[in-house]
């Protein structure tokens, strides 16, 4: 798409930063400005996206960097790949108040990515791209921050020595500033590798955030193309979510995430919590990633699939799958272009309890997060009492139905009750057909009604409502559209009511 | 100055329990002795401008992989190549062999920075070889200056640097590189043929596209080329559609021998075995289709694969 026609353009983009660096709460606008699901980002290519949060995380750098903001740029270091992001992020991070031992490893991470792919940044032109002799080596900038870490350079002492000795490649004047480094540090390596260079949890591990969305009306396909609801996916047991893509070209992101949670399989199955936890890894690209290519993906990176760990696709509800999860992606047409990393543990009822994104997750921290959860009563998929428990809105519907009351009354509490209970019904998905087949009976009753009275009011509000259901409610899977569309039905059901009642009123009279 | 260097590599053969020490011709290597002329010539000891365009080559062939070694010579061979008064066949060996270079990526790696600031200086040259070459390397690099300039080129023909055709085949190298919406333009008001196949093959990869290709596919008036490169996608992309969509035009008797061999592969290679097993109709298709057609031709044979498949 061109620049001009994107839906935040570039102009508007910079001016935007502009103004969060200026006002008050300078880093947390700029922060929000780096959430990858800003509406700033959507439609952009990947490499406009990397433009533009060059230019945020440019501002960060002049300016000292508060807490808030650490993690991202933390991230970026971490799993980035574009040299011009890799500086910026590098000269953000000097500004911390102090060096921490925990940036030694995320820094030597972003040394080893640029000794394969260095390349000429200029930090003070936008998209950082060299217009003359004035741009520098990424690198550059990643040495300076190495020589900041001071003495916590010692945690990273063997992997400082890889890359000198190592066959990777630096430039000369890179692997001297890298024989310097070295020469200053004391012998030893006492304590490297260990929780020394932990970070703070906080950064990493995050407070679950009760988003609100209804996500009842999601629907999912399974790596061998099995329907399932969001029930039968995330209620019952705990379970353990990554989301990723086989499509990302990031290998420090999805790929890696894929084989973690193929670490964690094995780990549960060491514990022997393999049958009483749930995996689930959902794919942000549903309509590229079908059921083989999800299969591929995980069998190559060491997860297997079956019942209790699932790779999911989502076919219905996909906005309200990203609002439950406050998903961290935004996309170029259907792609994405850019992405954090996201893992959540769920309790048995489906809830988030943690979640870990943008930096490194440890499987093992996981397994403690599930053995810290609450255990679940029983599993109601197998539990007689549990199905009687979810299906209660299903067996109000047809008590209120059966109240004495007549019978136009009674198809139009049907109606409406039974389409507000149906997602509880288990297993209703697989008997669509019959509800479908349903709803045009109820529609070709009212037309027949209408028809015999030549009014047609009754018929609009039901055909209108069943149209809001069926297509932006079952089919988009949009909550506001099914609740829409059963209040148009309640009403055809009203209208058509409230005009059989004085005629049999008339009756009577008679 | 370089000097020469000699090393050995030796080998070790265990055959039954034995250690056996063998020196090969091929563990026994010699570098080349660097010629200091050629050298010179590289680092701009002698000048590029004098120096004759079969002699740089040579001095460059010669050097071979050791001018990664030699900052100085490699800055030399950038400053080659981007020299626009410098002889364009020299300059696009010169590029070629800078190419060889890059297949040693450990040792190219700290010379990156100067080879993608030459590439990028190269995508406004006047030589157009040289200029679709850089741009051809930059966007396997995914380099996102390039992609926003080959895009900008196809959004306003005025900035185009390439044809559209090139330009779209670079930009399909990277899925990410957002040119689905740019792809779809040329897609409808295409400037050539050429373009717009180029434009289908860039949103063979988008799955949003899937109605385009499957109309594609059943357009009869489309090259049987493109309606090709439209099964291609659609199977890339919605597999069960195609097979649908590929039972459907092999059973078409309106259809074409070529299309009709196209959909009869489609389903031999990525058709469901049951449902073909179950699929009567199309099997009696498949038996007239056996029995019909020259022994020759390129329709039976897919008959008879895809008989194989469910039989």
């Amino acid at each position: 798409m061109d620049a001009a026609e994107l839906p935040w353009t570039q102009a508007h983009f910079c001016a935007e930063v502009a103004s969060a660096a200026s006002g008050t709460s300078r880093t947390r606008h700029l922060v929000l400005l780096l959430q990858e699901e800003h509406p700033a980002y959507a439609q952009c290519s990947s490499a406009e996206v990397s433009r533009r949060r060059g230019w945020v995380l440019v501002e960060l750098g002049n300016m000292p960097l508060e807490s808030e903001a650490v993690p991202l740029v933390l991230e970026e270091l971490e799993t980035g790949l574009v040299p011009y992001l890799l500086a910026a992020a590098a000269r953000a991070l000097r500004q911390a108040e102090t060096p921490l031992p925990g940036f030694a490893p995320v820094v030597l991470r972003a040394l080893e990515t640029l000794a394969r792919r260095d390349d000429l940044v200029d930090l003070g032109v936008w998209g950082g791209m060299a217009q003359d002799d004035s741009a520098r080596p990424a690198l550059d900038e990643v040495f300076q921050t190495l020589r900041w870490l001071g003495p916590h350079m010692r945690w990273i002492r063997t992997g400082l020595i890889v890359l000198d000795q190592g066959p990777t490649a630096l430039a000369t004047e890179h692997r001297l500033a890298l024989q310097d480094v070295l020469r200053g540090l004391p012998d030893g390596s006492a304590g490297e590798g260990a929780s020394c260079c932990d970070l703070p949890l906080p950064w990493r591990r995050h407070v679950p955030v009760v988003s609100g969305a209804h996500v009842d009306m999601v629907r999912f396909e399974d790596q061998d193309g099995a329907p399932l609801s969001w029930r039968e996916c995330f209620v019952g047991q705990p379970t353990v979510v990554a989301f990723f893509y086989t499509r990302c070209d990031n290998e420090q992101k999805c790929s890696l995430t894929i084989t973690k949670v193929a670490q964690l399989q094995r780990l549960l199955q060491a514990a022997g919590l393999e049958q009483t936890v749930h995996i689930a890894a959902i794919t942000y690209d549903p309509d590229f990633d079908l059921p083989p290519r999800l299969r591929g993906y995980a069998s190559s990176r060491g997860l297997i699939p079956g019942l209790q760990c699932r790779l999911l696709r989502a076919t219905q509800g996909r906005e309200a799958l990203q609002r439950f999860f406050a998903s961290g992606v935004n996309f170029v047409g259907s792609l994405v272009n850019r992405h954090r990393i996201e893992v959540f543990v769920l309790d048995a009822e489906g809830r988030i309890a943690a979640s870990y994104q943008r930096l490194g997750w440890d499987p093992k921290q996981v397994v403690l997060d599930l053995r810290a959860l609450p255990r679940p009563e029983a599993d109601p998929r197998v539990n007689p009492a549990g199905t009687v428990v979810r299906s209660t809105p299903v067996l109000w519907a047809f008590l209120l139905a059966l109240l004495p009351k007549c019978p136009i009354c009674g198809a139009a509490y049907l109606s409406v009750t039974g389409l507000a209970a149906l997602p509880h019904l288990p297993g209703w998905l697989s008997a669509w057909p019959a509800f479908a087949l349903l709803l045009l009976t109820n529609l070709a009753a009212i037309g027949w009604a209408d028809r015999r009275k030549r009014r047609w009011a009754s018929l609009v509000w039901s055909v209108f409502g069943t149209a809001l259901i069926v297509g932006a409610g079952l089919a988009l899977g949009q909550d506001s559209a099914i609740w829409l569309g059963i209040a148009c039905m309640a009403i055809g059901s009203a209208v058509a009511v409230l005009r059989a009642s004085p005629r049999k009123a008339s009756t009577r009279q008679v | 100055m370089p000097t020469s260097k000699t090393s050995r590599k030796a080998g070790v053969v265990r055959k039954n329990g034995s250690a056996k020490k063998t020196t090969t011709a091929a563990t026994k290597r010699t570098v080349t002795k660097k010629p200091s002329a050629a050298a010179d010539a590289l680092r701009g000891g002698t000048s590029l401008a004098k120096a004759k365009p079969e002699a740089l080559i040579q001095a460059l062939l010669q050097l071979g992989n050791a001018v990664l070694d030699d900052r100085d010579a490699f800055n030399g061979v950038m400053r080659i190549l981007g020299d626009t008064a410098a002889d364009h066949d020299l300059r696009n060996k010169v590029l070629s062999s800078v190419q060889g270079l890059t297949f040693d990526p450990v040792r190219f790696a700290p010379h990156r920075p100067a080879y993608m600031k030459t590439l990028r200086a190269l995508r406004t040259d006047a030589n157009s070889e040289l200029r679709q070459r850089a741009f051809g390397l930059l966007a396997r690099e995914n380099d996102p200056d390039t992609q926003a300039m080959l895009i900008s080129g196809l959004e306003d023909a005025g900035k185009a640097m390439l044809p559209p055709e090139k330009a779209l085949q670079l930009l399909s190298y990277d899925p990410h590189a957002g040119a689905y919406a740019v792809a779809h333009k040329i897609e409808q008001a295409p400037p050539n043929p050429l373009a717009r196949r180029e434009a289908l093959r860039v949103l063979a990869a988008d799955a949003g596209s899937v109605k385009l290709f499957e109309q594609v596919l059943g357009d009869k008036s489309e090259s049987t080329e493109v309606r090709q490169l439209a099964a291609s996608a659609l199977n890339h992309l919605a597999p069960k559609r195609m097979q649908d969509t590929a039972r459907g035009m092999a059973m078409d008797p309106t259809e074409s021998d070529e299309i009709k061999t196209l959909c009869l592969t489609a389903l031999a290679n990525f058709g469901d075995p049951e449902v073909l097993a179950q699929d009567t109709e199309l099997q009696a298709q498949v038996e007239r289709y056996q029995g019909d057609a020259d022994d020759a031709s390129s329709l039976k044979l897919a008959a008879a694969n895809l008989k194989q498949r469910y039989t």
